[in-house]
């Protein structure tokens, strides 16, 4: 990296920051810091950027509106949060550093990119403090470059300071949300790049894989069957999709199509899980299904996601099937759990 | 649909750490806990495993189950030590959302130390009150067959008076009696055998100083010089007055140890020249010839002659044995009574002791400070003389009064009961009627510093 400038910083406001622990959900479209009480502060950053030749006039504009940049040679990259502001002046489509939950190979500035937004929210490690990040699990096409992904972002945290834990995402938003049930129960991420399962009983995962769907799945699928840009489409995915009414558009029917498909997929992937694996116990209780992650977001997600599961036959008697207390944080918050217990 | 198969049952160890994982309302110390705790049985379970590879049947019994339970407890509760909050309320706050099982098994964890250390003194209170309540019991039952058995041979007022009843009243001397020719039948580094029996252990012998001595003739008294002599006149029979046990099989060991006790500190002092132990063992422990510091002040006489400080002309044997609480009666063992009898055979026989020179301390003691008898009162009553074939001394009027006029002060009076022998009562009387031939006590105690003082130089 040629040059960094940060016009501003909101990692040096970092609270909760004296217990020692961070938790850090690295996503394909978000990166999300826990910390606080109970993890209750956190922050985002969107794990996005944009790059433009440079001008001095446009790193004016930038400086101006304090947008967060970096200048590469003849590039100007404007990441995180601003980069979806500064997309928009271009009409342009932000690139993504992940892919399908791990990094991007065909992004060249991918690991730059999101190292200077781990950078800008994390603070400086002072007495090598425990960090917990989450990594997606084992899925079709992901199983090799889980090694590197997880290996690279944790020698990013090292390099900060921290002592630096992969946490498994599905495993983190069962510690995030299944405390009263001693963190037994089936946690499920659904991202932007793809879906992360975990089954926990009394924290120790007994099964966990993930696949590779997700909002960007949906997002895409969506643009190519109705000739709508990505944006258009997830700007009506986020502001008014309802999986629970009949859609009044060709944008709404296909996403409510891609989303029936991702759960049906989830499903059966779990199901097969579950009948298929030998590590699961017998258990003497009913589970409890915790959803989280932007793409459970859209009203009626729960209520669909209810009504496939039990049309499905699952094998194992499900108690409940809820929304994480906030869904954009609970995998950031299941990592600072699991950083606050390893402080020694 | 594929079935599952051979799909593990929840371990009911997983249940009891859930129960306690529950306590902590914080999402990270449950989690702290359950990974914790759940990591060390699981590495546990591991390591003993693969230690009892080779001995299955041990892993699949009940035994193997319950220690590991044991294990399990006992990380839960180390695990619930360390993750207690430091604050009193938050601790009190936490408590109470435990279980009531959970909190008693974890207070008894948390004073483990001192229950062990209960415990242990409780078993040792218990084990040693059962000792001491199991030897009284066979003490007690010993004693009371003992006594059926009358082992144990008490010389009580009864039995001496009916001794004395035997004896004819007024019997001073025996001048007929010739004592039984007893001799040596076998000499060891060991031990000397005679004749009548008689065994003496000269394993404790030593020495002492030649005896010497002035004897003062009756044939002119007070005034006639004293006679010197180096021969043995006679007997004074003591007890050891020591701490005695009661005399049953299952104390022969602590009878044992205090025998040998007693046998040092007389040997030690040569304090007398035998000793009869409650077996009847007759210790020499200071050579015949040799005087032993028994008899202290002293007074006895025969038809001719007085003898003062009678270490240097009698013999001292000591009975082990000591008077019954609150009374002057001696205790001998049926043993002691065989070999005092012996031992006197052998003694009257070897120096030709005769009759009137065997008597007891008690009745040869004196004050030479207050002009008193029965300074010390070992046998001052019941010495079964008449059972070592002796005259009763008791009847026998003391010289200490009959030549000395000592008598008897409130001390005396009051050690004595009131009580006073035959011949010291009838010699008393005599005084008191001026029959006697000397009356002032001032004159018998100058007489007989006199003459301690000519023996001393002598």
């Amino acid at each position: 990296m040629a040059e960094n400038q940060q016009v501003d910083s909101p990692a040096s406001d970092a609270g909760g920051y004296d217990a020692g622990a961070l938790g850090l959900d690295i996503g394909t479209s978000r990166i999300v810091l826990a910390n606080g009480p109970q993890g209750t502060q956190s922050q985002s950053q969107l794990n996005a950027f944009i790059s433009v030749p440079y001008a001095k006039l446009t790193e004016n504009i930038l400086q101006q509106n304090r947008m967060v940049y970096h200048r590469n040679g003849k590039e100007l990259c404007v990441y995180g949060n601003d980069s979806e502001r500064f997309a928009s002046f271009f009409n342009a489509v932000p690139r993504r550093p992940m892919q399908r939950g791990v990094l991007n190979a065909h992004e060249a500035m991918g690991q730059q990119i999101i190292q200077a937004i781990i950078e800008q929210m994390l603070p400086r490690a002072r007495k090598n403090e425990m960090i917990c990040f989450s990594v997606p699990g084992k899925g079709e096409g992901a199983d090799a470059n889980l090694v590197y992904h997880e290996a690279v972002l944790r020698n990013f945290l090292q390099g900060f300071g921290y002592q630096a834990k992969a946490i498994n995402e599905g495993l983190a938003v069962v510690f995030a949300e299944l405390q009263q049930e001693n963190f037994t129960g089936i946690g499920i991420s659904l991202g932007g790049g793809m879906c992360n399962v975990c089954v926990a009983f009394l924290s120790v995962p007994m099964l966990s894989f993930s696949i590779p769907m997700g909002g960007d799945y949906i997002d895409s699928s969506v643009s190519e069957v109705t000739a709508e840009p990505v944006t258009r489409v997830r700007l009506q995915k986020e502001e008014s999709l309802d999986l629970a009414r009949q859609p009044k558009d060709k944008v709404a029917s296909a996403l409510q199509i891609y989303y029936e498909e991702v759960m049906a997929t989830l499903i059966n992937k779990l199901r097969e899980e579950f009948e298929n694996s030998n590590s699961i116990p017998r258990l003497d209780r009913p589970l409890p299904i915790v959803l989280s992650g932007g793409t459970a977001k859209p009203r009626g997600f729960l209520q669909k996601f209810e009504g496939m599961l039990k049309a499905s036959g699952f094998p194992a008697p499900v108690s409940e099937v809820r929304l994480a207390s906030d869904p954009l944080t609970a995998t950031a918050r299941g990592c600072f759990i699991a950083a606050l217990s390893e402080i020694k | 649909m594929s079935e599952k198969v051979a799909a593990p049952a929840i371990e009911p160890y997983l249940r009891l750490v859930e129960q306690y994982a529950s306590s902590f309302e914080r999402p990270e110390m449950r989690l702290r806990f359950l990974n914790r705790t759940l990591a060390r049985q699981s590495e546990r379970e591991r390591l003993w495993r693969g230690r009892l590879r080779r001995f299955a049947f041990i892993e699949n019994s009940a035994a193997y189950r319950w220690l590991l339970d044991f294990a399990l407890y006992r990380t839960i509760f180390e695990e619930f030590q360390r993750l207690l909050p430091d604050g009193f309320r938050e601790r009190r706050r936490l408590w109470r959302q435990a279980p009531v099982r959970a909190r008693i098994f974890f207070e008894l964890y948390r004073a483990r130390r001192a229950v062990y250390a209960a415990g242990i003194l409780a078993g040792v209170m218990l084990l040693a009150g059962a000792v001491v309540l199991g030897r009284w019991a066979v003490r007690g039952v010993s004693t009371m067959l003992d006594a059926r058995r009358n082992s144990t041979v008490s010389i009580a007022a009864p039995v001496a008076s009916a001794i004395a009843a035997a004896t004819p009243n007024g019997a001073e001397y025996l001048p007929d009696y010739r004592p039984e020719k007893v001799w040596l039948v076998e000499k060891t580094a060991e031990y000397e055998r005679y004749s009548n029996g008689g065994r003496i252990l000269t394993r404790y012998e030593t020495t002492n100083h030649p005896r010497s001595y002035l004897r003062f003739p009756r044939e002119g008294w007070p005034d006639a010089p004293g006679v010197q002599g180096r021969d043995i006149i006679g007997i004074v029979y003591h007890s050891s007055e020591s701490d005695i046990v009661p005399f049953i099989a299952d104390n022969t060991q602590s009878i044992q140890a205090r025998t040998r006790g007693l046998i040092e500190y007389v040997r030690e002092r040569r304090s007398y020249n035998y000793l009869i132990d409650r077996f009847g063992e007759i210790h020499r422990l200071v050579r015949d010839d040799h005087a032993a510091h028994h008899a202290g002040h002293s007074i006895w006489a025969d038809a001719d002659f007085v003898y003062v400080g009678l270490n240097e002309s009698f013999i001292g044997i000591c009975f082990e044995s000591t008077s019954a609480t609150g009374s002057l009666d001696e205790q001998l063992t049926e043993a002691q009574m065989i070999a005092g009898r012996a031992l006197t055979g052998i003694l009257r026989s070897r120096y030709q002791i005769a009759d009137a020179g065997c008597t007891t301390h008690g009745l040869v003691s004196i004050n030479p400070e207050r002009g008193t008898i029965a300074h010390h009162h070992d046998w001052v009553r019941n010495f079964p003389f008449a059972a070592f074939s002796l005259s009763d001394k008791y009847a026998t009027r003391p010289p200490s009064i009959e030549l000395y006029a000592f008598g008897t002060d409130e001390e005396v009076r009051a050690k004595l009961g009131g009580w006073l022998w035959e011949g010291a009562a009838k010699a008393a009387a005599e005084i008191e009627s001026g029959a006697a031939a000397e009356r002032d006590p001032r004159r018998g105690l100058l007489i007989y510093r006199a003459q301690m003082n000519r023996q001393k130089e002598h």
